[in-house]
């Protein structure tokens, strides 16, 4: 009988996501209501799920199906972004929401999941199809890998797949990832491992492939000989916002850097893949983390800044500090703030620094990744007034903004108009919302797409993970063993003076995003 | 001789039109956003209700716009203006603007205006023409505006005999894209029923089917049945008997259902009466109630999309200069 479907159209149907169940460990927690089942329900809404799509909720509160339903039809109403809530998809979307209660540290409960699929499996002919999804405490992932593993539900009797997706964090170092990992492969195998990166579904993200790779113009300067340095930034103007506890054990070097920022410095600058698929995509990012260069003990210092905000008033509000957060120890040494400059140690790269720097509670919420490129060798302008100098202090930009506004931008020196020559810089803009008004799917429906259809080109592999852990590993180390005078930034800032000082001893200067 | 339409003064309009947009948007200044030059041909009297639907294009689609009004008969006529379509993206301060040039003529003179609108193309991007009023792709006087075409997209919804309009189609698709919007309405409804047989249950079962029934109100099959009646044909192969049959009065004639059957299977599409569809395998069933109808907005905004060969549509219209009337 033939195996593809012969009603396809690639030309112009969305791809479909095939009949399956997903179950989601940690149904009853913030990612669940905020992000997951928002983007399921968008996703319906547009009918990229297949009629008899399930989905099995577990977490340790009683809940009956009903009761679940009440509750998720009452976050998609809340968090839902840019689409209008749909009586009639939901009641469709909700048939297929299920829910078995249970600690997960518990085989019976595993058993009783096993019993809830097989129901599925019968009644909506998923052909044993299922993703399991991680969305529940770190602590608990290794408990649930072993729990799937003991009731056997890694592998369909049917012939389905099974697929595991996993959220950050992978451990909280090298060791520790490890040591997850290794739990992980006792029971599934790599290639059903999908390890979410939410900045990687990001549109400006997938973007910046097509813009490096579908266009002739910018690769040739893509390297060392044209670009002076590439400052990638995600700042963020609110604080922890009730994660204060999680904060603490976290900091802002394992929370965006280690996993979001490398992986969005890999994106900027990895080789060209042989081809648009998974594995060529991947295995580019992954060499290309490899090649970080991992900094010594005594480059730290010299090389990343670690900060903390102080309590300030903003626009007549009183702000806590970190230390006064809920849940923060009062002499907490764990950074809302770090900057770090990366080397690549490969031909393209070498000696060009890239800075990286993440925060909280910096002047507002912006994430984008410039490559600023070297001034004009000759400089034909600088006897003239308003020429003198420009280029060196209005070097080329392109600018990749990543969010609020996706878009890109490219800065360059204009000559005013009158009489003279006076040059002033001007931007050129590509707004990729606006210029394509349409609405960009969020990263968690692409991803959940591309885990449901088995297209992991967007997610992290362990190589990856890991290469990223070596990178920042001498730091964490270095700063673990140091103690910091903190707070050491003001709320609405951006950022410690060591930071600034750092680019300075490079004669560069952080932009102004 | 109709009043003159000078290109070159249109061009410099538009240059003044952005100085002014840039002036009155104080320092946030203006994007120009363009992907290519889009060509609407509209009856003068339905010029009005075009306008919103393309402006509603443009954000999803920018171009430069050029829309041609037509005055049937009467009066030679030529007259043009100028107008920006701007739109602040969200939570932004630059308005994003995109330019429409807008030009009422007499069909009697409509032969002077691809001289016109050479001129005014987006240089170096493509040119798509909408053409709303029936009968332009065959008339010899507009022949060669369409030359100016990348793509041409008609509607041949209540078109009357369908076998020369098909002919002209595909005659057209010869040196351009030629798209239809009566295939463009099909998109869900293929989609849904390609989305069933996803289902490896259901699809190991597809042999089953050995009949496929395609039933229209009116006089002669409409072209969206006909394509319908085609893309089965070309999924399911000669095996399967294909019959199209007329079941009760309509004018101009439409699509009333398709039902695909054989063995425990059926799966049918109820198009005009419950906008429905419903899959029964033995005693399993799942309906799709009330597939949206799609306005010229939505139709368009996929067609724009589609900047190359639609093979399965050429298929489609292979089937329909066959079996059409
Ligand atoms: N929240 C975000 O925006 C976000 C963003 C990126 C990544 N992540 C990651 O996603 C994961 C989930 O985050 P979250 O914020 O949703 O966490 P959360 O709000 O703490 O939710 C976890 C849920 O797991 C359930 N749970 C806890 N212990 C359990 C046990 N022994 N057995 C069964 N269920 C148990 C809890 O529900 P019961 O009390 O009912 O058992 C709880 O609601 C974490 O790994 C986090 O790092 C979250």
């Amino acid at each position: 009988m033939a195996s593809s479907n012969p009603f396809s159209d690639p030309l112009r149907f969305e791809r479909q996501v095939r009949p399956c169940a997903l179950v989601i460990f940690g149904a009853n927690g913030d990612l669940t209501k905020r992000k997951l089942v928002p983007s399921l329900y968008r996703l319906a809404f547009e009918r990229r799920l297949p009629t008899g799509f399930a989905i099995v909720g577990n977490s340790r509160t009683e809940m009956s199906d009903e009761e679940f339903r009440e509750k998720m039809r009452a976050s998609v109403r809340q968090f839902l972004e840019e689409s209008p809530f749909d009586e009639d998809v939901w009641r469709d979307f909700s048939r297929g929401l299920h829910y078995v209660s249970g600690d997960l540290r518990d085989p019976g409960c595993y058993q009783r999941l096993a019993d809830k699929l097989g129901e599925i499996e019968r009644a909506q002919l998923t052909g044993g199809n299922v993703l399991f999804y991680l969305s529940t405490q770190p602590s608990h992932y290794e408990a649930v890998v072993e729990g799937l593993g003991g009731a056997g539900l890694q592998r369909s009797q049917a012939g389905g797949w099974r697929r595991l997706v996993v959220e950050k964090p992978f451990g909280h170092d090298l060791d520790s990832s490890r040591l997850l990992d290794h739990a992980v492969h006792k029971v599934f195998p790599e290639e059903d491992v999908y390890r979410i990166d939410h900045y990687l579904g990001k549109e400006t993200v997938q973007n910046l492939l097509a813009f490096r790779f579908g266009n002739g113009i910018f690769e040739p300067l893509w390297n060392r000989r044209y670009v002076n340095s590439v400052q990638i930034t995600a700042a963020e103007s609110i604080g922890v916002e009730g994660r204060g506890a999680y904060y603490e054990e976290a900091g802002a070097l394992r929370d965006m850097i280690q996993n979001h920022m490398l992986q969005i410095l890999a994106t900027v600058a990895m080789e060209p893949p042989a081809l648009f698929e998974a594995a060529a995509v991947r295995d580019e990012r992954a060499k290309l983390l490899r090649s970080i260069h991992v900094m010594s003990h005594d480059e730290v210092a010299a090389h990343a800044v670690k900060g903390q905000y102080g309590p300030a008033n903003v626009g007549g509000r009183a702000l806590p500090g970190f230390r006064q957060e809920e849940g923060v120890n009062p002499q907490s040494q764990t950074e809302t703030y770090a900057a770090a400059t990366f080397f690549i140690d490969n031909w393209r790269w070498a000696g060009v620094p890239f800075h990286v720097r993440s925060g909280k509670r910096l002047a507002k919420r912006v994430t984008d990744i410039a490559i600023q490129f070297n001034a004009a060798p000759h400089r034909v302008f600088s006897g003239l007034p308003g020429g003198a100098g420009m280029s060196e202090l209005a070097p080329n930009l392109l600018i990749l903004r990543v969010q609020p506004e996706e878009g890109i931008s490219l800065r360059f020196l204009s000559k005013q108009p009158g009489s003279g020559m006076k040059l002033r810089p001007v931007s050129m803009d590509f707004n990729y919302g606006s210029s394509f008004g349409m609405r960009s799917p969020t990263a968690y429906e692409t991803l959940l797409v591309d885990a449901l259809t088995g297209d992991a080109t967007l997610y992290s592999r362990q190589d990856m993970v890991e290469a990223s852990w070596q990178a920042v590993m001498p730091v964490l180390e270095v700063w673990g063993n140091t103690k910091f005078d903190f707070p050491n930034y003001a709320s609405g800032t951006w950022g410690p003076a060591a930071s600034d000082e750092m680019l300075a001893r490079r004669g560069q200067a952080w932009r102004v995003p | 001789m109709a009043a003159a339409i000078q290109p070159e003064k249109i061009l410099k309009d538009l240059g003044e039109l952005w100085v002014n947009l840039g002036r009155d948007a104080g320092g946030a200044g203006v994007l120009r956003a363009c992907a290519m030059t889009l060509i609407v041909i509209t009856l003068d009297s339905e010029g009005d209700a075009v306008s919103e639907t393309v402006a509603k294009l443009m954000r999803v689609h920018p171009s430069r716009l050029v829309m041609l009004r037509v005055k049937p008969g009467g009066e030679p006529l030529l007259s043009e203006r100028v107008v920006a379509q701007c739109w602040m993206p969200f939570g932004g301060r630059q308005q994003i603007c995109c330019e429409q040039v807008e030009i009422t003529a007499a069909e009697s003179v409509l032969d002077e205006v691809p001289a016109v609108v050479r001129a005014l193309e987006a240089p170096d991007l493509p040119v798509v023409i909408w053409t709303r009023v029936p009968g332009l792709l065959h008339s010899a006087g507009c022949s060669p505006l369409l030359d100016l075409a990348h793509k041409v997209i008609v509607d041949s919804a209540g078109w009357p005999r369908t076998r020369d309009k098909v002919r002209a189609i595909r005659n057209g698709l010869r040196t351009r894209l030629v798209a239809d919007l009566e295939w463009t309405r099909l998109t869900r409804w293929r989609q849904t029923l390609a989305q069933e047989f996803d289902n490896p249950a259901y699809l190991s079962r597809l042999g089953e089917i050995g009949r496929v029934a395609v039933e229209y109100d009116g006089e002669f099959a409409p072209l969206r049945a006909l394509y319908l009646a085609g893309w089965l044909r070309k999924a399911l192969g000669e095996r399967v008997a294909i019959t199209l049959s007329a079941l009760g009065q309509a004018s101009p004639p439409r699509l009333h259902s398709v039902t695909l059957s054989g063995g425990a299977m059926s799966y049918r599409m109820n198009v005009e009466v419950s906008r429905a569809a419903e899959m029964r395998i033995c005693d399993q069933r799942s309906a799709h109630p009330l597939m949206p109808t799609l306005d010229e907005y939505e139709l368009m905004r996929e067609e724009l999309s589609i900047t190359g060969r639609d093979p399965a549509f050429e298929a489609s219209l292979a089937f329909a200069e066959e079996h059409g009337q």
